[in-house]
């Protein structure tokens, strides 16, 4: 579990980034047609699934918990947060339909995403994530969106989760907490973008 | 001690309760306290509680609910709208909602600032979606014997996730429970985001209860929605079939009786077909053990070319083809038969033996015209019918009665109604003629002129040349057209000798009247003829007339053939 430690902000940072440079490449060019709706379709159906194996991964983790552990659990994890927290992102439906702050959000984790990856199973999935967001990218947009802006937001990432004074067990499961929420917030993020730009009323993707 | 005991009792006592955390443990009954805070679509939220025992009014009124965002900020903010519909609720909107992010929430009195109760939670971890709705169902299949039936429901979204589900912010899989009327164990199916489920193998005739619940992908379920009861009686589909089947059969076995007993007669030949009885070529021996000769000699006296009915085209009968080509060939052999000479009871091969089989079990009264003379005692080379052979007539004379007057001309035939056992002719007209010729030799003979002819030595006559001999009195044509010519073995010359002329008037007299054919013949050994027929088509069959004597000479032939 150490492992997701270091995995868990690059997890959600490296998502963000791509999401958010697919948002914004969304916005900008939105006259390709077939091709990205394929790409953001592929793109979608890709986060749910992580988002699935985290939900997955901390579901097995709270039946194995112990009553007590359990207990402890429940009292102090509502008081953590996640590295996310710190990343202004759209909170709420009407944000997120706006999307206007994903991009600086883009900004801030593309200067911030460390690549910790291990031969990993997840890590697999992050990586195929992330190429089919910048192939989409690539094909929505002319390159890159400037990412170079400075950002005085502190942005704790990988020591965030080692500086807690949790125990294991809290921060194996703080992460686990941390990613499947992350998952779930890039998930909502893609599925509302393509909603939006597909044709389609009756969007159930 | 016991002091330093009990407080430390007290104090492990207080550090209990004081380590379980007011949100986990239930609280003592008389407290207010949250009972739980649960969001619909991901957008709004709200949270309840329960005033528990709390006895005092304004107490109660002091209860509010406060929250807060940021545990570092501890900014508490109250409760942005308390619910109107429903008492102890709060209620936050969308734009106080922030998913993805932890809440606490405080029950709290206003006056002494107790917290009652504290909640911490992510908005999305307590979303509860509602139920599906508008459920129903479809028979998707039903087995052959209607026991078995697959199943489709189907329901709609939840009403008040709806518009979240289009444009994609949630997105809600559904499951369904389905179980027997009666029974505890729920059978589960996940069905993902499709709002329809397939159910395999109900049973009919069993009630069926389904019910569907929603929830967020990775989160909670909703509660279930109400369940529908579904009951397919069977139809019993075995029994129409079965009746139906046993009245196909008995309507087609009527059918069949019915066809059958329509067509018997077909039926009955085609299914047993008619044993042909023994062929014999010549003659049926039915008629010979009857001794119904005069069946035999009825026709076989008749010229074969002049017994139509006699003929026929069945392939059983050997017919040899004469050859006429040149008249002036002896007449012995125009209906000389290619056969060699034998004394066996060969059948006449000008005859056309049409009926050896035939006439013994279909037809009686068709006679039997095959050829009767098996014990001829004659060795002749010839088998074939020589009605005026004057080669082999031999020393047997044709035993013609005619009168010898040229006078003579029509009548020159008689009936000859009976046969002596010896052989002898007893002919009615003769007896007539003779009679007359008794009384007026010449008087009767003109008037009755009646000619037995049988030229042949086998007693054969020929109609035809009966037919130019005779005079065409009413008489003479009554008897005419009863005249028989039997088939005589051993004719006495004695009967005909008398009447025996020498010649045929017939010869002398062309203009006799013509040439009729045999119609039939009937049970009394008669012919009866066809009235006024031309003789042109018997005149290509008959080639030969009576000579004198019985000879047909050449010459004669000439005036005679046309």
């Amino acid at each position: 579990m150490l492992q997701m430690k270091n995995k868990c902000p690059s997890f959600f940072l490296l998502a963000l980034v791509l999401l958010s440079v697919v948002l914004v490449s969304l916005l900008v060019n939105q006259g390709r047609a077939s091709d990205n709706q394929r790409l953001f379709n592929n793109v979608v159906v890709r986060v749910q699934h992580l988002h699935q194996l985290a939900a997955k991964m901390i579901n097995d983790f709270d039946d194995n918990l112990l009553p007590e552990d359990r207990r402890l659990l429940s009292k102090t994890i509502p008081m953590s947060f996640c590295i996310s927290d710190y990343i202004e992102a759209p909170t709420g439906k009407d944000e997120a339909q706006r999307s206007s702050s994903w991009e600086l959000a883009s900004q801030i984790l593309s200067r911030t995403v460390s690549n910790s990856l291990t031969a990993n199973q997840i890590n697999e999935k992050l990586a195929d994530l992330k190429m089919g967001i910048s192939v989409l990218i690539k094909g929505c947009l002319d390159g890159q969106p400037n990412m170079d802006d400075n950002d005085s937001l502190p942005l704790p990432f990988e020591d965030f989760y080692l500086t807690t004074e949790d125990n294991d067990l809290t921060k194996n499961f703080r992460l686990l907490a941390c990613f499947k929420k992350d998952m779930h917030k890039v998930e909502t993020y893609l599925r509302v973008a393509n909603c939006r730009r597909s044709l389609d009323s009756n969007c159930t993707l | 001690m016991e002091a330093v005991l009990f407080i430390c009792i007290l104090l492990a006592c207080a550090v209990a309760t004081q380590s379980v955390p007011p949100t986990i443990q239930g609280q003592t009954s008389t407290r207010p306290h949250l009972t739980g805070c649960f969001s619909r679509e991901l957008m709004t939220f709200r949270c309840q509680w329960e005033t528990g025992s709390l006895q005092n009014q304004t107490e109660l009124d002091d209860l509010r609910l406060f929250y807060s965002l940021k545990t570092d900020s501890k900014k508490w903010m109250e409760c942005p709208s308390y619910s109107s519909v429903r008492k102890n609720e709060c209620f936050f909107d969308s734009s106080n909602t922030i998913i993805w992010y932890p809440y606490v929430v405080q029950l709290r009195s206003r006056s002494p600032d107790v917290v009652y109760d504290e909640m911490s939670f992510n908005v999305e971890d307590i979303v509860f979606p509602d139920p599906p709705v508008g459920l129903n169902w479809t028979v998707l299949s039903m087995g052959s014997d209607g026991l078995i039936y697959d199943m489709v429901v189907s329901w709609d979204p939840p009403p008040s996730a709806a518009e979240n589900l289009k444009t994609g912010w949630i997105l809600l899989v559904y499951e369904t429970q389905y179980r027997e009327k009666g029974s505890d164990q729920w059978n589960s199916m996940d069905n993902g985001k499709d709002t329809q489920a397939y159910i395999y193998g109900l049973s009919s005739n069993t009630e069926y209860e389904v019910r569907v619940r929603s929830k967020m992908r990775g989160y909670n379920f909703g509660v279930f929605s109400d369940s529908i009861f579904i009951l397919i009686p069977n139809k019993e589909s075995r029994i129409p079939i079965t009746a139906v089947l046993v009245f196909a059969a008995v309507g087609i076995t009527i059918v069949l009786m019915v066809v059958v007993v329509s067509r018997q007669q077909k039926l009955m030949v085609i299914f047993l077909p008619p044993v042909p009885g023994p062929k014999i070529k010549g003659i049926d021996p039915v008629l010979l053990q009857k001794g119904q000769l005069s069946e035999f000699t009825s026709i076989l006296g008749t010229h074969p070319g002049l017994r139509p009915e006699l003929y026929s085209s069945d392939p059983w009968v050997e017919f040899i083809e004469v050859d006429i080509d040149e008249p002036h060939e002896s007449q012995e052999e125009l209906l000389i038969a290619d056969s060699p000479v034998s004394d066996s009871p060969q059948m006449s091969s000008s005859f056309r033996d049409d009926d050896s089989g035939r006439a013994s079990c279909c037809d009686p009264d068709l006679s039997d015209h095959d050829q009767t003379d098996l014990h001829h005692p004659s060795a002749s080379s010839h088998d074939g019918f020589h009605p005026l052979s004057r080669a082999q007539s031999g020393p047997q004379q044709p035993a013609a009665v005619c009168p010898q007057d040229n006078t003579w001309s029509n009548n020159l035939y008689s009936q000859v109604s009976d046969v002596t056992h010896r052989g002898e002719v007893v002919l009615s007209p003769e007896e007539q003629e003779t009679m007359a010729l008794k009384d007026e030799d010449h008087k009767k003979r003109k008037e009755i002129q009646q000619l037995v002819v049988i030229p042949d030595e086998r007693g054969y006559t020929s109609e035809f040349v009966a037919g130019a001999i005779s005079a065409p009195t009413d008489q003479l044509q009554s008897q005419e057209q009863h005249g028989a010519f039997r088939d005589i073995q051993n004719l006495s010359t004695d009967m005909v000798t008398s009447t025996q002329s020498s010649a045929f008037p017939i010869l002398a007299n062309p203009t006799s009247p013509e040439y009729t054919m045999v119609d039939s013949v009937d049970w009394k050994n008669s012919l009866l003829l066809k009235p006024n027929t031309p003789t042109a088509p018997h005149k290509a069959a008959v080639k030969t007339f009576p000579t004198p004597e019985g000879y047909l000479t050449p010459d004669l032939l000439d005036n005679i053939t046309p």
